[in-house]
Parts: structure tokens; sequence; C-alpha cells
């Protein structure tokens, strides 16, 4: 699954807007992908300028 | 049942801001929704700059220091602005070896010789005061509401955010920014062509010095294009780095910037503060009509790339002018709200879309070096005229360099056929690199 590493994001929202199928939202100023809509895709980790999302293992 | 809004704006930046107040001026029954939960925090890098006195869009905004308001005498109206500013007095672009080629001299603007050509705000008080007009006048703004989906009843428009939730509108302004989710899923991008996806990343420093700094320089002949930008506190800048290739490292490239003479030298008493900003733009074509099932597109939902804060103020006020009249005149359509497409087609897509919508060509560093940079630089040592005003900007360069060719084909005739190739370059080939190096959304 894909994380927003938090002190690496600086809230743009580019990767909010790229998604492909919205499943990343603004929530309280936060950037967080919602996992039962993300296809692991992997465009937000592409596009981010700051390197901010990360693919990480499944719990 | 859902409540029916006579307009519903999304996105409150300058466009949507400005569309609410009219909105709330006019009397419209309104809502203003917008992801951020406090519209007074920018996190996507901008300038902040403000163009003043000199022509833009059709206006020829001025700021009344006396009583804190920015004045749009053209179209007939004045807003309050009573925060923070900042006199930005050119452009500059400088050269590895730091000649520069200026519009606009800082030197004179400081000691009084050169009037401002802009002015530096801070947008989250400019957003904020215009939402709590507002509001003050019955508009409803709900934050930390993403929208995600947009569709068309009957009678009316609907959007919803993530939570489900949904907003019914006679009309919706989208003012969702450069990446409108709301311009794609109307289908607007599959007309459009795909010019690139910008990458953009900023650091904010404290105790640079930056010789005539109070200036927006861009700094060509890096890999990436770097740019200095003044913040509104003394001794304050942004440096950021930014590039059509998602692959390139832009950290290296600014380290490496800060490394290299003359450059090292105004930021090496510099320290880094504050978060790092960014934003990462899907540039496509503008678009020629920006309405579509009784939504309207402002500002940079609807155009390429950074329409400027004036560029988006102007639309957001004639879109909500012109659902007003539409709503009086009760006409629900394209015709009720023609003074709104009118103002586009003539202020901004005639004069600067058409052209913008055939631009992309080579990049120059794939051809010159940055001696060759150097040398070009070198060649226009006097400041121009100063102007923020972007499309000026880019004709006094072509005219400038026009105007040195002979000069540039006797002492470098190699340049001179780096010029040539670059103007020769098939688009269609500089357009396949940006894809490729791209991220493009379509859908």
């Amino acid at each position: 699954m894909i994380q927003i590493d938090k002190d690496k994001c600086s809230g743009c929202c580019g990767c909010v807007d790229h998604c492909p199928v919205a499943a990343i939202n603004v929530i309280n100023d936060e950037v967080i992908i919602d996992d039962d809509i993300c296809m692991e895709c992997l465009i937000c980790t592409k596009v981010c300028p700051l390197g901010a999302p990360r693919e990480v293992a499944n719990a | 049942m859902a409540k029916l809004y006579d307009l519903i704006i999304v996105g409150a930046g300058p466009g949507g801001a400005m569309a609410a107040k009219v909105a709330g001026e006019n009397g419209l029954k309104a809502a203003l929704l917008e992801r951020k939960t406090d519209i007074k925090t920018i996190r996507r890098i901008c300038t902040m700059i403000i163009n003043t006195d000199e022509e833009g869009f059709g206006e020829y905004i001025t700021y009344n220091y006396r009583n804190k308001r920015f004045v749009f005498p053209h179209n007939g109206f004045s807003v309050t602005y009573d925060g923070p500013f900042r006199p930005i007095y050119g452009f500059h672009i400088t050269s590895p070896n730091g000649s520069r080629f200026q519009l606009g001299s800082a030197q004179k603007g400081k000691s009084g010789e050169q009037p401002p050509v802009g002015l530096m705000i801070d947008k989250g008080r400019w957003v904020e005061i215009m939402v709590n007009e507002a509001r003050q006048n019955g508009v409803e703004v709900f934050t930390n509401t993403n929208v995600n989906t947009i569709s068309k009843e009957s009678d009316y428009v609907v959007v919803t955010d993530n939570g489900g939730n949904e907003y019914r509108g006679t009309f919706v302004i989208a003012a969702d920014g450069v990446n409108s989710r709301i311009a794609r899923k109307l289908g607007f991008n599959k007309e459009r062509t795909f010019l690139g996806t910008y990458k953009d990343t900023a650091r904010t420093y404290e105790g640079a010095q930056v010789p005539d700094g109070d200036v927006l320089m861009f700094c060509m002949g890096w890999r990436t294009s770097i740019s200095i930008a003044p913040e509104l506190t003394e001794g304050h800048y942004h440096l950021s780095a930014a590039s059509y290739s998602i692959n390139d490292n832009l950290d290296a490239e600014l380290d490496r910037f800060l490394s290299s003479e003359p450059f090292a030298s105004w930021f090496k008493n510099a320290k880094e503060i504050g978060h790092r900003n960014s934003c990462v733009s899907n540039i496509a074509s503008p678009i020629q009509v920006p309405f579509k099932d009784n939504v309207l597109l402002v500002g940079d939902a609807g155009w390429m790339q950074e329409t400027s804060i004036t560029g988006a103020i102007l639309p957001g006020w004639s879109a909500a002018n012109a659902v007003t009249e539409a709503l009086v005149k009760n006409q629900i359509n394209k015709e009720g709200i023609s003074t709104y497409l009118k103002w586009w087609d003539t202020y901004l897509y005639q004069p600067h879309g058409k052209r913008l919508a055939s631009s992309g060509g080579a990049e120059l560093k794939e051809f010159l070096s940055a001696e060759d940079i150097d040398y070009l630089v070198s060649l226009a040592p006097d400041p121009l005229q100063g102007t923020m005003n972007f499309f000026v900007i880019m004709k006094s360069i072509g005219r400038t360099f026009a105007a040195l060719l002979p000069k540039i084909q006797e002492e470098r005739p190699d340049i001179m056929q780096k010029l040539l190739a670059i103007r020769s370059f098939p688009r269609a080939l500089a357009l396949a690199k940006r894809r490729r190096e791209g991220c493009a959304i379509t859908s």
C-alpha cells in the first residue's frame, strides 16, 4: 500500500489532483490515501516533488 | 432533499474567493467548497505577486495605499487588502556566471526612480479577506470538502465530496486550479494537448544576500529551471527548482546551484527555514470555451499554467457576475452567462490562449551550454523597461535577441546554429518528450 510521509509532505495536493481514482484526499490538512480505493498505480509516487508517497508492505 | 444553491463555487483560491465575494454581494444563495481546513494557509508554490500599474488582461490594477484597496478601474471595482506587501521592481534572468538580463532595475526601484511593477502580497490574507466578505453576505463556506465528482441532473448540477455529501447548484463555478478534476470529469482534457508535467520544489532561506533582490529572478543554464523569489520578510527568499522530467532530482540540482559561484556567496550566510513547498502541475493547452452544462471554469482550471493572481481574480469576478445576470434573466444556459465567455475570449483566449495552445518546443538546455547562456545574457547588460506581465516579458526577450542575431552570427556562428536548430525543432518531437517524461492526466 502507499503511505504519505508526513515529514516530507508539503500539502501541495499534486498527488490529490493526479490520482486517477480520487483515492487521495485532504482531511484536516493532512493528505491521506484511502486504501480501499487506491489501485497502487504509483502515479502519486512519480509526481510528488518531495518524494512523500512511498510504497510500504501491507500489514 | 439536498438544498439547491444558485451557485456552487469549488475552490477557495483567488479565483473562487473573488467569485464567492461577488456572489455574496449580489445576493446569490451560494456555497464555497474548499478541500483545505484553513483557507489562509497556502501550500502550493506561488510568488504571490499582483502586477500593478501596467496593462494585464484588459485591466490596469493599482494599489490605493491610503485606503488599503486594490483598484480595478477598467472593470470598475476595488477590494480591500490590508495585509503586508512588498514592492517588486522587475524580472531578471541570470546566466551561470551571474550575468543578468534585466527587465526593470531593482536599484532604480529602491531609490524611487522607478515605480514597482508588482506588489507581493500575503495570498492567504487576500483569500481570507474575500471569503470573510462572502461569509458576511451569506455565502456558506464548507472547508475540508474534497469535490471528487460532478454530474448534471435535469435542472441542476451536483457535486459530491469524498464523504459522499452532495451539493446541488443551478450553476457551478469550477475554480479548482491547474489540475482541475472538474475540467477533466467534464471531458475537457480529451481535446486538450498535453504539454508536460511540471514539478517544482522550493526551499525558504533567511539571511540570504541577493544583489538587487527585489525582483523575480530566473536562473538559466542549469539542468532544471531555477528561480529566486523574495518573500515578504526582508532577507527571506524562496529558492526553487522545476522540471518537466518527473525523474529529475530537484533537490540535487538546488544543492549544485548553491555550491556554485556567484550564487553560493549569496546564500553562504543563509539558513533554510520552515517547511518545503512544492507543486506539480499537469500542463495542458488552454480551453477556448470554459463552459459546459452550466459549469463555468475560471482561472487555472481552464488555462494552461499560472494565469497569475490577476488572471484568476478577473475571471472569478466576471463569472460570478455573469451567473447573476443569467439568474435575473432566467436564462439558465450558455447564452445566459455569455458575458463571461466573452470576457475569457477577449482578454485571455484570443490574445494569449490561442498562441499558448500551439506552444511547446525544444528545451534550450538541450542545445545551449552554460557558457552559451553566459554569452547570450551578457549581450544585453542594460536594464530594459520593467514589467511583470508575463507576455510582455516574452515579447521583450524575443525582440531584444532578434535584434542581436546579426551580432551573434558574426561573433558566435556556432551559437547561431544552435538557435536556428532550436527554432526549427519539430514540435511533435518536443511534445513526445514531454509525454515520455511526464505523467499526463487525461481522464
